[in-house]
């Protein structure tokens, strides 16, 4: 006779033998850690997207999908949709380009609002063009004069302080504890300085590597001034499954910085959904990373996540906050794909843009 | 009700679509309907079929005045010999360039058959529609016009049209004394006026066409022609290529104008004998006139004109004339660094050349006969033909030939392979048995050309600007600031899936130099473009167009992405000399003498002065020397 424990009544989920004795370890519906409900989507929900590079799949799904993804800094219509997105357009919900850390969310809208204004302004290439501080891959010649650089980031502004009043839910992917910031005013770089663009000197600039404390204080201090203007705004919180390019650490094997940092921005995530009852953590890292993957959701690079990943992280994204998206089916993720399919699949590929990737570019 | 429909060509002066608007409502009161048309093309050739029809249902009596294919386009002969019959008289006006040539070997071949043939002279000289080419040379014919006792047939010169279009009109057709009297076009129809016109308009030809390159000995040359009947003149222009057409046009003594009407007697003879009918000269059945400015553009006028140019006396250049054109051609200055560029890459592809051709090549220039220069591109290259047409370049020593690459035996351009778009392999096949039978020795490239005209033509959205690094510009308020590298970027995606991925084509399959032109830059009066919106007439009716300082930037920065791409290719860029710009505001436009009745192409004159710079930029007369 076996004696009752806090586990005897536990459901089959919390075990892991359970869990994984199905044989069918990517099954969506099997794999499928996400268990607390969260915000509903329809299609009509005003959604808002930002985060690291691997947001970008959540908001190009939820388009596709036919979801309300507002755009409020679309391209000009005589850009075609391939060049606007080399541009930075159409990626997020204004063009932002990847936000990386909970500090950089709460400045970008501390600059949007005119509340913080960053000592370094612009940087310029060795051709002359301007680059963006804040945003230094969206153009990736640099704005060719003041004029150019200033009108758009003033309509920049305008969008960010825009989709962030009409969103009813933000979708945000904490990517990374490690930045580079200012020393004069703290202004955080999604980039080092001299990755792609201006100069890196360390008089000027410095390492920080946030933390858990810090991470939850920036996104709760973002959280509040957007509610400013959006009281009732909802937040999805994911963490992004794909490690650090690099570490700036020298004492730290990229390997543990990645573990380091992916385990503070987890954490975070957790007391920020803990604490706010609008906050719901959805753990696409989970259902990348865990064992149960068996690493199959990593490129050859073992960085990259595949588009089985992402599809699975989408699938299970879709049951729990939007029912309304036509959820592939078990035959549909098995069924063989085309050169068109294939085709249509390799440009997806190609289309993420992760900057992240231009420090072992630049190292090299 | 008449019906007067003006459809011009590519040719055409450029005060003609302005003459036919300011006559347009004057005709209107005297109870014409006009119907001014636009360039030639498969879409004017329909709305002119559709204005027959309805001036056939309504029992209208007819007058057509157009010019080359737009007019004698199979479709349309149809419809004026299907509605010529009971009392109806229809007076058909057709402008050619040369209607001397077109009657003495396409009508009365046509005449003597019986049946449609060929006009393939009329076809050459007028010059539109190149994309249904082969199909009108085939079937076009104005026999069924000139057999038919209800037709009245006018053949006049294009240039004609211009200057006396109105006095034509009024005079002939509505029994008025002229334009003049009632005050219809105060600045152009009047007799000092025209003459002035015409004056500037062979001082332009002189200087960049005509007299490209030898001015003095080309007057000399124009000089020199005997005294000879008609049919031996133009027998003597065939044979002498130094002599354009278009100078038998402009310098036919008064004293030969007798002989039109022999011919035209003749002619008209040839058609009656075949019809068993007799010669119906007296009721008008062929009208053939030439240009009335003869008188102020005689030989003498036009050999003072050209040593004023020469900066000689017309003595001086009589007894030079032996010495013209070629030694003056080989020394045309060539530009160093487009010379050098090429040179490196002749010697290399003329021996490819040789070795791939070697024992296959038939038709290779003999020792005395001048380097062979090929035309290849789409619409844009048709001014060079133009040019050529006109007789410039004649005098370099060059032979030109172009081929379209529109045409029939080049569709399609493209493919999607791959997941991106690329030229066809048929075409790459087609491009490389050209260049095999036409052994250039250098090819002259402007392909698409209008593709950037997707973003600059009519409004897409928003109003936007766009600013270049060197500009101290200041963002207009309200209107939208894309950034320049994007509009780069849009731009030369354009290109690249266009008129860089005919370039590569060419280049590949090419085994002599080949120089790359650039589309003409845009019209900047925006009543030209809304008076000949061809194939943006629905877009502009709808849309309205960019203002024009946004169409020149646009024009501006496709010139700049083709130039950069080719930099690093073997294709050289040609830069388009500043004499076919119109400067305003610091933007550039085409010369508004250079546009042709459309709202992206570009004339004759237009075509003369790339010829100059290509003369210029490379030298082409040392090209078959490598």
């Amino acid at each position: 006779m076996s004696h009752p424990h806090p586990y005897t009544d536990l459901p089959d989920h919390c075990f892991w033998s359970r869990v994984h004795g199905t044989g069918q370890p990517l099954d969506p519906v099997i794999a499928d850690p996400s268990l607390r409900p969260g915000p509903q989507l329809v299609r009509s929900t005003r959604i808002v997207t930002a985060g690291s590079c691997f947001a970008q799949h959540i908001a190009r799904h939820l388009r596709q999908a036919g979801f309300a993804v507002l755009d409020g800094e679309p391209a000009h219509p005589v850009i075609s949709p391939d060049i606007a997105a080399r541009f930075g357009y159409g990626v997020f919900s204004a063009r932002y380009g990847n936000v990386y850390t909970a500090r950089q969310m709460k400045q970008l809208i501390q600059r949007a609002t005119g509340e913080f204004t960053p000592q370094d302004d612009c940087w310029s290439n060795a051709d002359g063009a301007l680059i963006d501080p804040f945003r230094p891959t969206i153009e990736p010649d640099g704005f060719s004069c003041a004029a150019d650089f200033h009108a758009d980031r003033t309509r920049h502004f305008a969008a960010v302080r825009s989709v962030l009043e009409q969103a009813e839910v933000l979708i945000f992917t904490l990517g990374l504890t490690e930045a580079w910031r200012a020393r004069a005013d703290g202004a955080v770089y999604p980039l080092a300085p001299g990755v792609a663009g201006g100069t890196f000197d360390r008089d000027v600039h410095e390492f920080v590597n946030f933390s858990v404390e810090e991470t939850v204080a920036d996104f709760t201090d973002f959280l509040a001034l957007a509610r400013r203007n959006n009281p009732d705004l909802s937040l999805i919180l994911t963490v992004s499954p794909v490690p650090l390019a690099a570490t700036a650490r020298a004492d730290a094997h990229v390997v543990s910085a990645t573990s380091y940092s992916k385990a503070v921005l987890r954490v975070a995530a957790e007391q920020l959904a803990q604490a706010d009852p609008a906050i719901s953590y959805f753990p696409s890292y989970e259902i990348i990373t865990s064992a149960q993957s068996r690493g199959r959701y990593f490129g050859d690079d073992l960085r990259a996540v595949e588009r089985a990943g992402v599809r699975h992280v989408m699938d299970v994204f879709a049951r729990h906050h939007a029912p309304d998206a036509a959820a592939p089916t078990r035959a549909q993720t098995s069924k063989p794909v085309g050169p068109a399919h294939q085709r249509r699949r390799l440009q997806q590929a190609l289309d993420t843009i992760c900057d992240e990737q231009r420090l072992d570019e630049v190292a090299t | 009700m008449p019906v007067i429909f003006s459809s011009s060509a590519y040719a055409m002066p450029p005060d003609f679509a302005d003459i036919c608007t300011a006559a347009a409502p004057v005709l209107a009161d005297a109870g014409w309907h006009v119907h001014i048309g636009g360039a030639a093309d498969t879409a004017d050739v329909a709305a002119l079929s559709a204005a027959l029809q309805q001036a056939h249902s309504h029992s209208q009596d007819l007058l057509v005045i157009g010019t080359g294919s737009s007019v004698i386009a199979p479709d349309v002969i149809s419809d004026l010999s299907a509605m010529c019959g009971g009392d109806r008289q229809l007076d058909v006006v057709i402008g050619v360039a040369d209607p001397l040539k077109s009657l003495c070997h396409g009508w009365s071949v046509g005449a003597d058959l019986g049946e449609s043939a060929p006009l393939e002279r009329v076809a050459q000289d007028t010059f539109e529609c190149p994309k249904a080419w082969r199909d009108f040379t085939q079937r076009a014919s104005l026999a069924p016009l000139l057999r038919n006792p209800q037709v009245r047939l006018h053949a006049v010169p294009l240039a004609e049209l211009s200057v006396n279009l109105l006095d034509f009109l009024f005079q002939n057709m509505l029994g008025l004394d002229s334009a003049v009297t009632l005050g219809l076009s105060e600045h152009r129809t009047d007799t000092a006026t025209a003459r002035s016109d015409a004056q500037r308009l062979i001082s332009v030809m002189l200087q960049r066409d005509g007299g490209l390159m030898n001015a003095a000995a080309r007057a000399v040359q124009i000089a020199n022609i005997p005294e000879c009947e008609l049919r031996e003149l133009i027998e003597s222009i065939d044979e002498d290529a130094t002599i354009a057409r278009r100078d038998l046009v402009l310098k036919l003594p008064e004293a030969m104008q007798a002989d039109l009407n022999v011919l035209a007697t003749e002619m008209a003879g040839h058609w009656t004998h075949a019809t068993g009918s007799p010669p119906r000269l007296s009721q008008g059945s062929i009208r053939l006139r030439t240009h009335d400015i003869d008188a102020v553009l005689s030989v003498g006028s036009i050999a003072d004109r050209a040593a004023d140019i020469a900066g000689l006396s017309r003595a001086d250049t009589v007894s030079q004339a032996p010495q013209h054109s070629q030694a003056d051609v080989k020394t045309a200055s060539p530009r160093a660094d487009v010379a050098s560029k090429v040179s490196q890459t002749r010697v290399r592809r003329k021996a490819d050349a040789q070795r791939r051709t070697s024992g296959a090549k038939t038709d290779t220039p003999s020792g005395d006969a001048g380097p062979k220069l090929l035309g290849l591109g789409h619409s844009h290259i048709g001014a060079l033909d133009l040019a050529w047409k006109a007789g410039v370049g004649a005098a370099s020593g060059v032979t030109y030939r172009s081929t379209h690459l529109n045409a029939q035996g080049f569709q399609p351009n493209f493919i999607q392979g791959k997941g991106r778009r690329q030229v066809a392999p048929e075409f790459r096949n087609a491009l490389a048995d050209l260049l095999t039978s036409e052994a250039p020795d250098l090819i002259v490239a402007l392909p698409m050309g209008n593709e950037y005209n997707a973003v600059a033509m009519v409004p897409v959205g928003p109003p936007f600007e766009f600013f270049s690094s060197v500009e101290a510009a200041t963002p207009t308020p309200g209107v939208w600031q894309v950034s320049y590298a994007m509009m780069r970027a849009q731009i030369t995606a354009l290109a690249k899936r266009n008129a860089l991925l005919v370039l590569a084509a060419i280049e590949e399959v090419a085994n002599c130099p080949v120089l790359a032109l650039p589309p003409p830059p845009p019209v900047r009066d925006e009543g030209h473009i809304r008076a000949h919106p061809g194939r943006f007439a629905k877009a502009v009716a709808q849309s309205g167009l960019n203002p024009p300082d946004l169409r020149a930037r646009l024009w501006q920065l496709y010139a700049d992405v083709l130039a950069d791409a080719l930099a690093t290719t073997q294709t050289v860029f040609v830069t388009l000399p500043d004499a076919v710009f119109e400067l305003h505001d610091g933007q550039r436009y085409l010369a508004p003498t250079m546009r042709s009745d459309d709202p992206t192409h570009a004339n004759a004159i237009y075509g003369a002065a790339i010829f100059q710079a290509i003369v210029e930029q490379w030298p082409v007369s040392q090209a078959s020397a490598a």
